[in-house]
C-alpha cells in the first residue's frame, strides 16, 4: 500500500495553496502544489488523487512542480485536474498524462436572445439539438468521411469545417490554437484510430459529455463580459466533448508502442499508465504528431456540433419569425500536451505542458490570443455538473506565473459512478431537474444518474479557489435551462 | 487477501469503472477479465454467440498483453456494436523476462453478438497500476476502464 498522505504533510503557502515538498517521497523530482481551501484539500485526500500526483512528480525531466487543481479527482496515471511541465527537448511526453480523450474541451456559444424570448420554444429547441447532434454509445454523425477527407480533418482541424461550410471565420479566431494544432501528421495516426473515427465527426459521445442551453445569471466582471458579448439574462450554449474513438485509440496504440521501448530510455515508472518517452525520441515525436491529429479531430468535431446547434436554432426560430444570432465566445481544450514557453524559477523555458482535466488560462498579452481578447486574457470555460452553475473566467498574470498558464476544468467528481448509480435513479433525477425548470433530453437514464450533481464537488467553491488564488478571474456565471446528453 | 471463487467483481473507483478478475490459470484470468468487462456493458445471459472475432496481439509484458487483448475487444465493440460472452485463449506466450526486447503473444477468439443496447461506453482499458498477482494458486488483476 502507498504511504498515507495527511494534511500535516503539506506546507501551507497561502490560504489557497498547499505544497507537498520533495522530501515527502524520495522518488519525487519536483514538489506537488495543490490549489484548494481546507475542505477541498480534504476531498482531494479522500481518494488516491494526491498519490497519483506524487507518482507524476517522480517522472524524469519535470520542472517547477506538479500542479493539482481544486477540482482534482482520482484518475488513472495522472489525476484528473493535474498539470505537469517537462523540459524540451530532453524531458518526456506521456500519452497517459494527456489522457484518452485527447482535446476533450468546452465551447461556449452566445446568442442575442433572452431567457424570456426562448422560454416558449425551449422544449422544441432541446429536441432539435438532441436530434441534430447524435449522442450515446455507438452514435454516428451526419458527416461521414472518406479516408482522404479524414486525413484532411486531422491536418486542418476546424479549418476543414470552415472550408466545407460548417463554420464562420470568427469561430476559428475564437478557438484555442485557432482550431488547428500544428505538426499534425496523419501518417502517425494508427489505422485503427482512423477506423474508429471516420463515422464519428459531429457526435457528442457518452459519459460526461453534454450540450447545455444556459442563461447568464450573474456578471462579475462587466468589462470582460462586455468584450465577450455576455449580458445578464442572455441565452448561451455549452458543448463539452472531445476527439471520440479516434483520440481514445491514438492513446491506446501509443501506450502499447511506448511500453515496448521504455527500457531503452532507462525510465522507471511508478505506474504503467504514466508510460512516457523522451520528447526528442522517435516515439515521442510520432506521438506528438498523432496527438495533434486527435486534437484537430476534436476541434473539428466541436465546430460541426456548433454548426448543428445553429441549424437547430434556425429550424425552431426562423419559421416563427424570431431574429437570432449565435456566435462563438471561445473554445478551450482541457486534455492536452502543448509545447509552450514559460518563466520557471526566473528563467524563460520551453516546456511540454501536460494538462489533464486542466484548462489553458493564458493571461493578458500572451502571444497566440485572438485580437479581441489579447488585452483582457484568454476566456476559460468551466462547466459545472449537470443542473448546476457553469462559469466563464479569464486567464491572469497569476496563472502565467504560478501554474504554467493553467487553471481548473470543472467541478470534479467525489462519488464513484457505481455509487451514484446505486443511490440515484435516473428517472427521479430527470423529474427533479425538470421541476427546477431544466429541460432534459437524455438517451440513457443510468448514464444520467452517474452524472448526477450529487456525484460532483461544488463548482462554485472550486471557482472561488482559482479566483482568490489568482490563477483565473471570474467573469460570469451560467445557469442551465436545458441539458442534452447521450 | 483470500482469493474468492468468482470470475470477477466490480471494485470502486471515483471517476471510472474498475473490476478485479480472478483465474486459476493465466488464460482463464484473461478470459475472466474480458467477461468482467462485458458484464459492465450488457446482460450477459441475454447475449447470443452468433458472431466470432479473432484477436492476435503482441506486447512487452503479461499486463501489456492483457490490456492489449481487452482493447482489441473494445475496438470491435465500438466499430460493430458487438458484445462478447465467451472467450477462447488459443495461445498465450509470455515475453522473456530476461530480454527487454522480447514480445509476448496472444491469440484468442471471442464469441458474442451485436448488442441492442450497451449500458456504457468504454473509451479504453487503462494500464493504471495494472499488475497480475499470483496468490493461493490463483491469479488476480485489477483493471480500470476509462468511461
Amino acid at each position: 500500500m502507498a504511504r498515507e498522505i495527511r494534511k500535516q504533510d503539506f506546507r501551507r503557502i497561502n490560504e489557497y495553496l498547499w505544497e507537498l515538498p520533495r522530501e515527502f517521497d524520495p522518488r519525487m523530482n519536483v514538489p506537488v502544489r495543490i490549489y484548494a481551501d481546507e475542505e477541498l484539500l480534504e476531498d482531494a485526500l479522500g481518494d488516491l488523487s494526491v498519490h497519483q500526483a506524487v507518482n507524476v512528480a517522480s517522472l524524469p525531466g519535470l520542472v517547477g512542480y506538479v500542479v493539482v487543481m481544486p477540482d482534482v479527482h482520482q484518475g488513472y496515471g495522472m489525476p484528473v485536474g493535474g498539470v505537469m511541465a517537462s523540459k524540451v527537448p530532453e524531458g518526456i511526453i506521456s500519452p497517459g498524462a494527456v489522457g484518452y480523450d485527447i482535446n476533450c474541451g468546452v465551447r461556449l456559444l452566445a446568442t442575442n436572445l433572452t431567457q424570456e424570448q426562448i422560454a416558449p420554444h425551449l422544449s422544441e429547441l432541446a429536441s432539435r439539438i438532441y436530434y441534430n447532434c447524435p449522442s450515446g454509445v455507438g452514435s454516428e454523425g451526419h458527416v461521414p468521411l472518406t479516408a482522404k477527407q479524414l486525413d484532411e480533418v486531422l491536418v486542418e482541424g476546424a479549418r476543414w469545417a470552415l472550408r466545407h461550410g460548417y463554420a464562420r471565420p470568427e469561430d476559428l479566431e475564437h478557438t484555442e490554437e485557432f482550431g488547428c494544432m500544428p505538426n499534425a501528421n496523419p501518417d502517425k495516426a494508427t489505422p485503427k484510430a482512423k477506423e474508429r473515427g471516420k463515422d464519428q465527426l459531429g457526435t457528442l459521445g457518452a459519459g460526461n459529455h453534454f450540450i447545455e442551453v444556459d442563461v447568464v445569471d450573474e456578471i462579475f466582471d462587466p468589462v470582460g463580459a462586455e468584450r465577450m458579448g455576455l449580458f445578464e439574462g442572455q441565452v448561451a450554449v455549452q458543448i463539452h466533448c472531445g476527439s471520440r474513438g479516434f483520440g481514445h485509440q491514438i492513446c491506446t496504440d501509443y501506450l502499447q508502442r511506448f511500453e515496448r521501448v521504455i527500457h531503452k530510455y532507462g525510465i522507471k515508472l511508478p505506474d504503467k499508465e504514466l508510460m512516457c518517452a523522451p520528447i526528442d525520441s522517435p516515439e515521442g515525436q510520432d506521438y506528438i504528431q498523432a496527438m495533434a491529429c486527435a486534437a484537430n479531430f476534436a476541434f473539428c468535431n466541436r465546430q460541426i456540433l456548433a454548426h448543428y446547434i445553429r441549424k437547430s436554432f434556425e429550424e425552431v426560430l426562423k419559421p416563427k419569425g424570431i431574429a437570432y444570432d449565435v456566435w462563438q465566445v471561445y473554445d478551450i481544450a482541457h486534455n492536452m500536451g502543448k509545447i509552450e514557453t514559460h518563466e520557471i524559477d526566473g528563467q524563460r523555458m520551453t516546456v511540454c505542458v501536460h494538462r489533464k482535466g486542466a484548462t489553458r488560462a493564458w493571461g493578458p498579452g500572451s502571444p497566440g490570443l485572438p485580437k479581441k481578447y489579447v488585452d483582457i486574457g484568454q476566456p476559460v470555460l468551466i462547466p459545472g455538473s449537470m443542473g448546476t452553475a457553469s462559469y466563464v473566467l479569464l486567464g491572469t498574470p497569476g496563472s502565467m506565473a504560478q501554474t504554467f498558464g493553467s487553471t481548473c476544468h470543472g467541478a470534479g467528481r467525489v462519488m464513484s459512478r457505481a455509487q451514484a448509480k446505486r443511490e440515484i435513479r435516473g428517472e427521479k433525477l430527470k423529474t427533479e431537474l425538470e421541476s427546477q425548470g431544466i429541460v432534459v433530453r437524455a438517451g440513457s437514464m443510468s448514464g444520467l444518474a452517474e452524472e448526477a450533481p450529487k456525484a460532483y464537488k461544488d463548482v462554485s467553491r472550486v471557482v472561488e479557489v482559482v479566483h482568490h488564488a489568482g490563477i483565473a478571474k471570474k467573469v460570469a456565471r451560467l445557469r442551465p435551462i436545458a441539458v442534452i446528453k447521450g | 487477501m483470500a482469493v474468492p471463487e468468482v470470475p470477477f467483481e466490480e471494485i470502486p473507483h471515483t471517476a471510472d469503472w474498475a473490476i478485479r478478475a480472478y483465474g486459476r490459470t493465466l488464460p482463464e484470468l484473461f478470459a475472466h477479465a474480458a467477461l468482467g468487462m462485458y458484464s459492465l456493458l450488457v446482460d450477459l445471459d441475454a447475449l447470443g454467440e452468433s458472431e466470432r472475432r479473432e484477436v492476435e496481439v503482441e506486447a512487452a509484458s503479461p499486463e501489456g498483453l492483457l490490456v492489449a487483448w481487452l482493447n482489441e475487444l473494445v475496438y470491435f465493440t465500438e466499430r460493430e456494436q458487438l458484445a462478447f460472452r465467451r472467450f477462447e485463449i488459443h495461445e498465450l506466450c509470455l515475453p522473456d523476462p530476461g530480454d527487454p526486447d522480447s514480445l509476448g503473444r496472444l491469440r484468442a477468439a471471442a464469441y458474442g453478438e451485436r448488442a441492442r443496447e450497451l449500458r456504457k461506453y468504454i473509451k479504453a482499458v487503462t494500464y493504471h497500476n495494472v499488475a497480475i498477482h499470483q496468490e493461493d494458486g490463483r491469479y488476480w488483476v485489477e483493471l480500470v476502464f476509462d468511461v
